[in-house]
Order: structure tokens, then C-alpha cells, then sequence
């Protein structure tokens, strides 16, 4: 995704090792899998402070326990299975990102 | 083998085989055989001795004159290829560069390493088993020759390397007739018809035996060969029965060679019309530039040279000017003179009746060589001659073009260096072979890129290629002797990549690359042992341990030393690659060995190396590893229970300070082996024992150690350079047990020791002035300090200069580590007496500077009681700083500097003072070394004595440092910097103002100094000054400054801007700044910017107060038309983000994002990089959940462009704060474009959980 801007060679090796962490994104991401991460993200957050687990179960009425169970199950596929039409999504997206290119 | 180490076998001792490997025989007229196993049926008419004794006679000569002789099929009496070393020398004698020159590793390597040649000859010889039985044979052999040699009617002297070869004839051949071959050197004259015809036809042997040059016999085709020479039938009659008389008596079967020749030579009369005589003698030159020459199709790029061994560098060197001049005074042939003369006016002469040609095949061999090509001066075409008359082809073929070639490479990898030769017409196998040999070439010679896809294709295609072919090639490239360490490293790395592609299919191959491995492990060059170590460790992992242990098996008991040596090491490396505890059982079974006490000694020498490579992880199994080695203490071959000894040092020293109880089995052999032997043995006992003791207990240990002490006094006055090391260490190993008492030590070491180790001779040498410090060293910590200062306090006066300086090493030591408190009136007047005069008699050339470490340290310890010595050594040094002698003069100054804290604090306060104006006036110094010294003594000085009571007074001292900031001597300036910076910051007011700015312009060029030191000090300098004479006079000269063209002086001087902006409050610097922006100069304008963004970073969080106030400046150029405004700006926005992060101004930082942000789509690496910086800067400032809001709204962009650098700066946001993002995701609920999704509904990405919290 660097190569074909002019990047000093510092910046692009920084960004080559930031793409190796998960949750990263480059343009070619498309909204599902950015909003599983952001998802996976949100989770391992409440997960890691009690006090948010503390304020869930008392607002859904269910113990600590069921409410860290539930997030847990949440973490494989918190947005359910990615879009099947994602390809033609795509497909469009460039298209459209390719025109607008052409006009420009 | 082939017949050319036949033939060097005949000519052994008196002349050398020359040439290359390919060129043995003619390809044309005897039909090309191929590679040279097939070519085995020519000799063994002719030799009634086998092959393998033929090499290893061949190798004799080859050893002889460090040449291989499968390349030198040329060969050439003795005295003329001495004169070509000669000539060679003499060249080589004068060369300036020679110690630049790479070398290569054949020219390091002593001759014990030289040894690995021989082990590839015999590396060849077969497998296993094979050499198994060849072993059994040899050692009988040995046996029978030691036993019986004298007896043997033939008088054959029995030389080890004979009894080699003899043995392995008797391998093959039957044993009966095996001595007789031998008895006698085979003669030339020897030889069968067919070798001579083909010799002769051939452009093969030049043979010229030293009994024909001494004859001077008429040899019949003498004359030149320009001249009209008859066919003449040579007098054979005459000459026969001369050659024959010598053969006839021992061996019927040969013939004269000139029986031969009458066939030859009428061959020879043809068209080509050179006999071999009319060849150049000039033996040197033959073998680089006769194949181009005789035009039969270069012979060297015919056959693959698998030897390779070219000649040593020099002498291809010499080789190669000796063509050159050749080509150049070659007599002219008639032709030439009819072109260069006119035809009138100009006879031609006949030659008088007297006129005899040269006759004398001496004279004649050195006679000017004949071209075959007649030509006047002809402007050599464009890489013509030259190059191919040095075997260069003139054009690399296109895959090759563009690699650096060494001399060497051209014969080396000569057959795939012709451009004609194209790869269509050959079989297979030769094509597989030339594609190895061109990626091994462009490993060994290619850009790093062109290497590493040769390397990665090698790698890859290994197991297509297959190991056979592989190695074929490798190793005798690695064993040749032009061979450079890098080219070593390059292709070691190959075999080690391509080592774990083949696995397991190079275990055919393992013997053949351990015998070119092995030695790279007792190599000098640690990275050389480091390697090999590495390929050893990686064959046995993919060999596998009973393959390793097959193929070396045969080497443990092997008659070479140099064989069973490497073996050894090799089997520890095995061992450690493959865990100790699957080689116990071989080993066990090695060092209980019955057969020959060689196995046992290697089976030892295993375990020793596997303690030395392994160390402490030899822990677990040392009980087992002790138990197989012990039976070797009583052995009754000396060597086993030397090594066996030595072992034992090794495993203790490896294991320390644990593992006792596993040599408790030792202990008691080894103490009565101390008391049994006597000279190496006993070191060797000594020696572990010496590492044994300080494993024990300290009660066992005291007990130990004074029963070995009565052997090792004894031992004391022992004469050998090795028992004295290893006494020395066993003496300190002993003292430094906690168990053995000082007043033992004292009592009954010390004495002795004295006498017997502090003597002259002991210094001479630098490993036992090293132990006899140490051991000294361990004795004054048992001992006390004092007793052994006291000993050796006199001998400071000694009259020998290493001695002396052995005796203040040690006394610098021992005062460093122990102190001086034990030192009474008496010993402390003594001691510094003693050093005053060391001090004063070192030598003026040699001297590190130990006198003067010792005698500042004593000085340093003495403290308070040095008060009464100081007048005494201001006095010396004072004297010596008059010294002629550079040296002499900077220790005395370095002198200074040492002991000015001592001073002070003697209260020698006016010495003080009085040494400050005799520096003062040595300030005109012009050797720099000393000067920075005499800085540096000034220094100590002035910081021990302040500023106040400096003398001479710091307005007199400073004009005279200015010029000396000038001096571009690092030591110079580092040290004038510190004093300056020191009166700055002390007492700047006692100097004019005026003479501040001038030294603020010296510092400014020291700003950019390469050392960090001087830079550091430069910019505290500059801004005590600013501090003491006001900004404002400061700033204008710099701001100035900021107009002038040079790029590193505007840098330097933003850099001072901001050291004023620090040191003065940024007020002071601020407004002066912006008023400069407005100057409408691009240089300018740039140059602020640069200091604003300097300043920034170096103020830090001052900048709180002044954001309001720069914000507009910033916003300015950031909307600037100029890249590097922008640029500038960015950082500047940057680093005042990072400094006010957290002081509330968070509205500023805001509206600059606003200004920075529309930059992020540049492309220029600069403009970018800054501006990503400010991002991240303003990240920090305004956390991340702001920046997110920037970021979303292009993460979904529809142009591709716009979307990569969203996401590139969302990445750095994530990797910066991944959490701190969670609260600021935003609903996605209305922002699918895949809403028609029906299986989800609409909520599908949003975050449930949230809802919960509003």
C-alpha cells in the first residue's frame, strides 16, 4: 500500500511494521472488517476495566459473570459473517474510485 | 589419478610441474576424454605403481613448492622457477600498498594449517570402510618400518609421507612387489614412447633435465626458427646409449625419449613448424599466455579446472608482467624488417660460417621466447593483446557483464567466461555445471543485489541441481589458494543455505566437506572458526548423528596429526549441535580403545573441546564425561595422559565453581601423577589440579593446595616457558581459595616466589609478564598490599626497562584494588621515590603512560599524606615539561590534571596557583597532543582553585584561549572549550563583553564539531556567555548570521538562537524573531522558522506563555506558497504541540491543525514526513479521539489515493492510542452502503452495549 507513494525509507518501515498489527486498516479495508476490530476493540476494553462490567450488569440486570460470558461469545464475529457482496462492493468502490480519479 | 602427478612423480625432487590442470595433453590430437576420471587408462601402462601412490608422490612435490600439482602439467628445472620467486619478490619488495592489500588466506595460514592441502588429496580416496582398512594398513606399516627399517636391504628411507603411500599401494596392489617401485626415483627418461610423442606434440611438459644443460650436447633443431631449417633426423645412436646407461641398469622396460622423436618431429615439421624447443623457456609466462597462443582451442576452457590451485599471487603477478615484457622484446622476424626497412640500399647478409646458433639448452632456454604471431608494433586493439594473451576473454558473456573480476577468476571459472561458448551444444550435466559456476561467480563477485538473488536461486534449485554437482564445485573453489576471507565467508554461506535444502541428501557427501571444513575450525581468524563451527553444527543436524560418526570415525586414529586434531574439534561441534548425551557411548568406546593410543588421544581431545565450546553446559553429564576420561591418567602412551590432563582443566574450568563431586574419581591419580612425572605430563597435572581446587571446599581446598605447593616450589625454577604459565596459574588459583590462610601464603609461597619470578627475564616475554602481574595481583589480596609493595618497592630502581615496568603495573594494581593504608613513613617515601624515578628514566618512545597511571594513582591513595612529595613532583614535572620530547612533556601535564584534586586538598593552594602560570606560559605549545593535555591540566586547576583565586588572572588567561579555539585538534578543542565554559559560567564578569562576543563567534563554528563532547560543552559555553553579556547584543549578530548563504552555519547559528531563547527566557529572543519574518527573504523567513521549530523543542514547555503569540507566524507560513515554509512550520507546530501539551491551549493547537491538516495529501519525503509529525504532536496535545474525527472522514473515500493516506495516519493513531479510540467510535448505523443486507438488519454494526450508558 506504500509503494507507490514516496515515503523516506524510516516512515515506510515504520508503516510496514504497523501494518503487521492486527486492527490496522489499509484502503483496501472494507467497512465490516473495520467495524469488527472497532468491536473487538470495545469489548477487550470493557473486558479489561470491572467497573464497566460492574455498570453493564447492573443496567441489564444480569450478574458480572453472564454479562463477561456474553462479550466473550461476542468476540468471534461481533458483526456476524462478513457481507457475501463484499467482492462487487469492492469491485464498485474502485470503479467509482477509479472515475472519480479519471476526472480529476 | 591422471598422468600428470605421474609424470611431476618422475621429476620429483628437481623441478616443479607448472601450468594449468587442462592443458596436460593436446585435446586435439589425443581425443578430449572428459573430466579426468575417465582418463585413467594412460597410466597405469606405464606406472607400475598404483594411482594413489602416484598422488600422494605428486603431493610430495606439491608440498615441496606449495603448488598443486594436477595444475601444473608444465614443468621446469628448478633454479629457473626460484629465479621467478626471486623475480617475483623483487617486484613485490617495494610495494607501498602491500599491507592494504587483501590478503589471502593461503598467504596468513601457517604451516601446520598449510596441512589441510594434503587432506584433500586424500580426502577422495573412498568411503568408509575403505579408508578404515586403509588406516589398519598404515599403522602397520608404521609399525613394520619402525620396527625394521634399518634392516631392509634396499636402503629405503622410510620417510612417514613414503610409508603413506607405500601402505596404500599395498592396499590395492600385492604386497610383495611394493618396496621395489619405489626405490627408485623414476627418471624422465622412463617414460614410454606414447607419453613422449604426446609430450612432445602436446603443448605439455616443458622437461628439461639439469644433466642435459650440463652436457651442451648439439641438439638438432637448435636453430632459431625463423631460419630455414632442414628436416634433420636426430643422432639417435649417439645420444642413446648415454640416456639409455643410467635406465638399462635398473629397469628394462624404459626407453630413450628420443627413441620417440622422430615420429614427433616429423609432425612437427608441419605447417605449425615449432618443435617444442622453439616453446619460451620462460616457464612463468607459458602458463597464463600459451593457450591463447597455439590456437588449438583455448585448453584451460575446455575441461573444467577442478584443482584450480593457480599459482601463488606473486608469482602469477610476475607471470604476468614477465608476458607482458615477452610480448614486447620479441626479436623481430624478417617479414617485420622487409615492412620497416627500405628494400634498396639494404642487403641481406648471410651468416657467417662461424656463426653457430646457440646450442647450449641451457643458454637457449633462456634465449628470447618466439611469438607465433609476426607483427611490427600494431596498435593493440581495445582490450586485444593484453587481456587475451592473460587468458582475459575480451568480452564477458551477457549474463556475467558488469562483475568485478579478480586476476584468479579467469581461470577459475574459465569456462564460462567465453562468450562463444554456448550452453546449446553441450550434454546436460556440463550445462547444470556451468549454471552452478556462473551463480557461484556472481556470489562471489556481484553487487550485494545481484548476490543475493544468485544466492536465493542457488538455495532454491539446491535439490535439482544435487549435492554431487554442488560440492564438485564448491569445495575446490574453498580450497584455493588465492582464496580471500570475504570469498571464504560468501561461500561458506552458500554451502551453509544450501546445506538445509539438501538434508539429508548430502550425506555422501559429508567426509568430502569436513575434510575442507575441518580446518577452518583451528583457524586464526576467529570468525573463520565461527563459521565453520556453524557449518559443522548444520551438517550434523543434517546428516544426522551415525553418518557423522561413520565418516569421521576413520579419522581418530588417523596418522596425521593434523587430521585427528580438526576431527576432534569437529566431533565436539557435532556434539554440541546434537546434545552430549548421544555421543557418551561412542565416546566411552573411543577412549577405551585397545587398538592404537591415537584414538584414545582423539576420544580425549573430544571431551576437552567439547568443555571448551560448550562451557557450563557440560553440568549435567560431567560424571559421565569424567568417568570416560579418566582411565586416560594412567595410560602408557605419554600423550593420552597429557591431553587426558588437560581434559580434565578444561572440564573443571567449564564447570566452576560447581561439580566437585564428579572429579572425586580424579583426584587421587592425578596426586600421584604429580608425584610420578616430571616436564609436560607434569604441567599438565598441575594444571588440573589448578582448576580442580577452586571447586572445593575451602577445608579440602587448604589441604589440597598445600600438598600441591611442595611440588609447585620445586617446580618454580623449572626452565620451560610452559610450566611456568602453568605454575603461575595454579599459584593463583591456589591463593585464591578462601580456605588457604595469608600467613601460609605469606610464609611459604611468597618467598620463593619471589626469587624465582621477579627477575628480569620474566618481563621479556608478554605472557608471563601478564601471569606474574595477575598471580602477584591474587598474592597482595591474600597477603595484604603493603607486604608485597614493600618487596617490590626497590626494584623500581631497576635498571631494566621492562622489569620496571612490570614492577609498576603491579604496584599500580594492587594500590587500585587494595589501597594504601598498609603503607608505613618509611615504604611511603620509598614507594614514591621509586616511581619519581621510574617516572623520570621511562624510555622516551615506547611509554603508554603506565609510570604516570601508577604514579597518580599512588598519589591519589596517599591522599593528605602525599602533602610532603608535592613541592618534589611539581619540581619534576616542571622540569619535564621542558623536555624536547612531546610524550615526556604531555604526561607531565597529564600529570597535573591527575593529581590536582590531591593538591587541593594538601592545601597547596599558591603550588596551585604557581603551576596555574608555568601552564600558562606553555600555553604557545604547538604539538597538539600536548596542548590539549596542558588545557586539560589547566582545567583541573582552575575548577579545583576557582575562578577567584585562578593565577594568572582569568582577564589575562582568556584573550590568550580565543586563538587556541581556532586549533581544529579534537583534544585540543574539547579541552579549550571546557575552560572557557567554565570561567563563563563561573566568572564571566571579570572579561570584557567584547571579548565575549568575539569567543561567541569562535563557538559558533564549534557547534558543528563531529564529537558530541565538543558540541555539548560549545552549547553551555554559548549560553553562559549570553547569560553574562545580555541577549540582545548576541541575537542581532546571529540573527545576521541567519542570512548567510553556507546551509551548516545558518543550522549551527538557529541552534544558538534557541540556547539564547533557553538560557534567557524566550521573551528576550521572541519578538526580535518575528520582527525578522517579516524581511521578505526566503532564506530568512526559512531560517526563523527553523529556529522558532529548534526553539520549541528546546524550551519545551516555557512556549505555554508565547502560543498566542506565535500562533499567527505559524499560520502564516503554513499557508505559504513555499514547500519548505510549509515544511518548517510543520515541525515547529510539532514540537510547540509537544511542549504545551497539558497547559491548556488546546484552542490554538486546534486552529494550527486546521492549517496543517489540508498538507497531509504532499508527497515530498520531507514536507510529509513533518507533517505527519505535527500530527502526531497534536495527537498527543489534543488526544486521540479529536484526530479521529479529521480521520474518519476520509477512511472511505471512493478515491483510492485519498483513502491510503487516511488509513496510513488512522494507523499511526491506533498503534498510538488503540483504547483511547473506543469511547470515540463512531454509530455506524447510518453509514453502510450494504444496507440492503437483509439477513442483519440496520443495527448490525452498531455497538449495543453503548446504549446502555446514555
Amino acid at each position: 500500500m506504500t509503494s507507490n507513494t514516496p515515503q523516506s525509507g524510516v516512515s515506510a518501515q515504520l508503516e510496514h511494521l504497523q501494518a503487521r498489527y492486527v486492527g490496522t486498516g489499509h484502503p483496501g479495508t472494507t467497512q465490516h472488517e473495520w467495524a469488527t476490530n472497532q468491536h473487538r476493540d470495545s469489548i477487550a476494553s470493557y473486558l479489561a476495566h470491572p467497573w464497566m462490567l460492574e455498570y453493564f450488569s447492573v443496567a441489564e440486570g444480569a450478574s458480572v459473570g453472564r454479562i463477561k460470558h456474553n462479550l466473550l461469545e461476542k468476540m468471534h464475529r461481533p458483526c456476524g459473517e462478513p457481507p457475501q457482496r463484499q467482492n462487487i462492493l469492492k469491485r464498485k468502490i474502485d470503479e467509482i474510485s477509479k472515475s472519480s480519479a479519471a476526472q480529476e | 589419478m591422471s598422468k600428470q602427478p605421474a609424470r611431476s612423480d618422475a621429476v620429483a625432487s628437481e623441478r616443479v610441474a607448472f601450468g594449468t590442470g587442462a592443458s596436460g595433453y593436446d585435446a586435439d590430437l589425443y581425443d578430449d576424454l572428459g573430466p579426468k576420471s575417465q582418463r585413467q587408462g594412460y597410466v597405469t601402462s606405464i606406472d607400475p605403481v598404483t594411482n594413489s601412490a602416484d598422488d600422494q608422490d605428486a603431493l610430495q612435490v606439491a608440498q615441496q613448492h606449495a603448488i598443486d600439482p594436477r595444475s601444473f602439467p608444465i614443468t621446469a628445472p628448478r633454479h629457473l622457477i626460484d629465479e621467478a620467486e626471486a623475480a617475483a619478490a623483487v617486484l613485490h619488495t617495494d610495494d607501498p600498498f602491500k599491507p592494504y592489500v587483501p590478503k589471502t588466506i593461503a598467504e596468513q595460514e601457517n604451516s601446520y594449517l598449510a596441512g589441510r592441502r594434503k587432506r584433500l588429496q586424500t580426502a577422495e580416496k573412498g568411503e568408509a570402510a575403505e579408508r578404515m582398512k586403509q588406516r589398519i594398513c598404515e599403522r602397520e606399516e608404521a609399525q613394520r618400518i619402525q620396527s625394521g627399517a634399518s634392516a631392509d636391504d634396499k636402503g629405503n628411507t622410510a620417510n612417514p609421507s613414503q610409508s603413506t603411500h607405500v601402505s596404500s599401494a599395498l592396499n590395492s596392489s600385492s604386497a610383495t612387489e611394493l618396496p621395489k617401485p619405489r626405490q627408485k626415483r623414476r627418471r624422465r627418461w622412463d617414460v614410454t614412447p606414447e607419453i613422449v610423442a604426446e609430450e612432445v606434440q602436446g603443448q605439455a611438459p616443458f622437461v628439461a633435465p639439469e644433466s642435459m644443460m650440463d652436457l651442451a650436447v648439439p641438439v638438432e633443431d637448435s636453430l632459431p626458427p625463423s631460419a630455414e631449417r632442414p628436416p634433420t633426423v636426430p643422432a639417435v645412436p649417439v645420444r642413446t646409449s648415454r640416456w639409455d646407461a643410467p635406465a638399462s641398469a635398473t629397469q628394462p622396460l624404459s626407453r630413450s625419449r628420443w627413441d620417440a622423436t622422430p615420429a614427433s618431429m616429423s609432425t612437427t615439421q608441419g605447417p605449425a613448424k615449432r618443435s617444442r624447443w622453439d616453446r619460451t623457456p620462460n616457464v612463468q609466462s607459458a602458463s597464463i599466455f600459451q593457450t591463447p597462443m597455439t590456437k588449438t582451442g583455448s585448453a584451460i576452457l575446455d575441461t573444467p579446472m577442478l584443482g584450480n590451485g593457480s599459482l601463488a599471487p606473486e608469482l602469477l603477478h610476475a607471470s604476468r608482467w614477465q608476458a607482458d615484457i615477452d610480448i614486447r622484446n620479441k626479436p623481430f622476424t624478417d617479414e617485420e624488417l622487409d615492412r620497416m626497412l627500405p628494400s634498396d640500399g639494404y642487403t641481406i647478409l648471410e651468416a657467417p660460417e662461424s656463426y653457430k646458433p646457440i646450442q647450449t639448452p641451457a643458454r637457449k632456454l633462456l634465449a628470447t621466447p618466439v611469438m607465433s604471431e609476426p607483427s611490427v608494433y600494431v596498435m593493440p586493439a581495445e582490450g586485444g593483446m593484453s587481456r587475451e594473451g592473460l587468458g582475459i576473454p575480451a568480452e564477458m558473456p551477457e549474463a556475467l557483464r558488469g562483475l568485478d573480476m579478480k586476476p584468479e577468476d579467469y581461470t577459475n571459472f574459465a569456462s564460462i567466461l567465453d562468450k562463444n561458448a554456448g550452453d546449446d551444444d553441450i550434454p546436460e550435466e556440463q550445462r547444470v555445471e556451468r549454471r552452478i559456476m556462473r551463480l557461484l561467480l556472481k556470489i562471489k563477485n556481484g553487487a550485494p543485489s545481484v548476490r543475493k538473488v544468485a544466492m536465493r536461486q542457488i538455495s532454491e534449485k539446491a535439490r535439482d541441481f544435487g549435492p554431487a554437482r554442488l560440492f564438485n564445485q564448491i569445495l575446490p573453489l574453498l580450497m584455493s589458494p588465492t582464496l580471500e576471507h570475504q570469498e571464504r565467508h560468501l561461500y561458506v554461506k552458500v554451502i551453509d543455505r544450501i546445506l538445509y535444502k539438501l538434508d539429508n541428501l548430502v550425506r555422501p557427501h559429508v567426509h568430502k566437506i569436513l575434510v575442507v571444513i575441518e580446518p577452518m575450525l583451528i583457524d586464526d581468524d576467529y570468525y573463520a572458526r565461527v563459521e565453520g563451527r556453524e557449518i559443522i553444527s548444520n551438517l550434523a543436524k543434517a546428516a544426522g548423528l551415525p553418518t557423522m560418526i561413520s565418516t569421521m570415525r576413520p579419522d581418530i586414529d588417523h596418522q596425521d596429526e593434523f587430521v585427528r586434531n580438526t576431527t576432534a574439534r569437529a566431533f565436539a561441534v557435532v556434539t554440541s549441535a546434537l546434545g552430549i548425551p548421544s555421543m557418551l557411548k561412542f565416546l566411552k568406546a573411543v577412549c577405551r580403545s585397545k587398538k592404537t593410543w591415537e584414538a584414545r588421544h582423539t576420544g580425549t581431545k573430544v571431551v576437552q573441546q567439547i568443555a571448551i565450546l560448550m562451557g557450563v553446559a557440560v553440568l549435567p553429564h560431567l560424571r559421565e564425561l569424567v568417568e570416560i576420561i579418566e582411565i586416560g591418567l594412567t595410560d602408557e602412551q605419554g600423550k593420552v595422559r597429557l591431553i587426558t590432563a588437560f581434559a580434565l582443566a578444561a572440564l573443571a574450568e567449564a564447570s566452576a565453581p560447581y561439580g566437585i563431586e564428579s572429579f572425586d574419581s580424579v583426584l587421587k591419580p592425578l596426586w600421584q601423577g604429580i608425584r610420578l612425572h616430571k616436564g609436560k605430563t607434569l604441567g599438565a597435572f598441575l594444571k588440573a589440579i589448578g582448576f580442580i581446587i577452586p571447586l572445593m571446599d575451602p577445608e579440602y581446598a587448604n589441604y589440597y593446595a598445600r600438598e600441591v605447593t611442595t611440588i609447585l616450589i620445586r617446580e618454580f625454577r623449572s626452565p620451560e616457558e610452559e610450566m611456568k604459565v602453568i605454575v603461575l596459574k595454579v599459584v593463583m588459583q591456589c591463593v585464591s581459595c578462601s580456605g588457604v590462610e595469608p600467613k601460609y601464603v605469606r610464609e611459604e609461597i611468597v618467598p620463593e616466589y619471589f626469587r624465582c619470578f621477579w627477575i628480569r627475564r620474566m618481563a621479556l616475554d608478554r605472557r608471563n609478564f601478564r601471569a606474574v602481574v595477575d598471580t602477584t595481583l591474587q598474592i597482595a589480596i591474600k597477603i595484604g598490599g603493603g607486604d608485597v609493595i614493600a618487596r617490590l618497592t626497590d626494584d623500581l630502581k631497576d635498571e631494566s626497562d621492562p622489569y620496571r615496568r612490570m614492577v609498576v603495573e603491579t604496584i599500580e594494581k594492587v594500590t587500585e584494588k587494595l589501597g594504601l593504608s598498609d603503607v608505613d613513613k618509611g615504604l611511603e617515601s620509598r614507594l614514591i621515590d621509586g616511581l619519581l624515578y621510574a617516572f623520570q628514566a621511562q624510555g622516551h618512545s615506547n611509554e603508554s603512560g603506565g609510570v604516570l597511571r601508577a604514579l597518580s594513582i599512588v598519589v591519589e591513595r596517599l591522599g593528605i599524606r602525599a602533602k610532603s612529595y608535592l613541592e618534589q613532583i611539581i619540581g619534576i614535572v616542571k622540569w619535564r615539561l621542558n623536555n624536547p620530547s612531546t610524550r615526556i612533556r604531555e604526561h607531565a601535564a597529564d600529570l597535573i590534571s591527575r593529581i590536582a584534586a590531591v593538591m587541593k586538598a594538601c592545601d597547596e593552594e599558591p603550588l596551585m596557583a604557581h603551576m596555574g602560570t608555568v601552564l600558562f606560559e606553555y600555553l604557545g605549545e604547538e604539538f597538539p597532543d600536548v596542548l590539549g593535555s596542558i588545557l586539560r591540566a589547566m582545567k583541573a586547576i582552575v575548577e579545583e582553585i576557582g575562578i577567584d583565586q585562578m593565577q594568572p588572572p582569568v582577564n589575562e588567561l582568556l584573550p590568550r584561549l580565543t586563538p587556541i579555539l581556532k586549533n581544529r585538534h579534537e583534544k585540543v578543542q574539547e579541552n579549550c572549550i571546557l575552560v572557557v565554559g567554565r570561567i563563563a559560567s563561573k566568572g564571566a564578569h571579570f572579561v570584557s563583553a567584547k571579548e565575549w562576543m568575539r569567543i561567541c563567534f569562535e563557538l559558533l563554528e564549534l557547534l558543528k564539531a563531529p564529537r558530541k563532547a565538543i558540541r555539548k560543552s560549545a552549547v553551555s559555553t554559548f549560553g553562559f556567555i549570553a547569560k553574562a553579556i545580555g541577549p540582545s547584543n548576541v541575537l542581532t549578530t546571529l540573527l545576521n548570521n541567519l542570512k548567510v548563504q553556507e546551509r551548516t552555519q545558518r543550522v549551527c547559528t538557529t541552534v544558538a538562537i534557541a540556547i539564547v531563547a533557553e538560557t534567557c527566557e524566550p521573551y528576550t529572543v521572541l519578538p526580535s524573531l518575528m520582527n525578522e519574518y517579516r524581511i521578505p527573504e526566503l532564506h530568512v523567513q526559512n531560517g526563523i522558522l527553523k529556529s522558532l521549530s529548534f526553539l520549541f523543542e528546546y524550551i519545551r514547555h516555557m512556549a505555554g506563555d508565547y502560543i498566542y503569540a506565535v500562533t499567527p507566524i505559524l499560520e502564516d507560513a503554513l499557508i505559504d506558497r513555499d514547500l519548505v515554509h510549509r515544511q518548517t512550520a510543520c515541525s515547529a507546530v510539532g514540537h510547540l504541540a509537544l511542549g504545551v501539551r497539558g497547559l491548556g491551549a488546546e484552542d490554538a493547537l486546534t486552529h494550527l491543525l486546521n492549517h496543517v491538516w489540508p498538507n497531509i495529501f504532499e508527497t515530498s519525503p520531507h514536507v510529509i514526513n513533518a507533517v505527519m509529525f505535527a500530527i502526531q504532536g497534536l495527537t498527543a496535545a489534543l488526544g486521540p479521539g479529536l484526530m479521529l474525527l479529521y480521520v474518519l472522514q476520509g477512511l472511505f473515500h471512493p478515491a483510492r489515493k485519498v483513502r491510503e493516506v487516511y488509513w496510513r495516519i488512522y494507523n499511526r493513531l491506533y498503534i498510538y492510542a488503540q483504547e483511547g479510540l473506543v469511547p470515540f467510535y463512531p454509530s455506524m448505523r447510518c453509514a453502510l452502503l450494504e444496507e440492503d443486507d437483509d439477513e442483519y438488519g440496520p443495527e448490525r454494526y452498531e455497538r449495543s452495549e453503548l446504549l446502555n450508558i446514555i
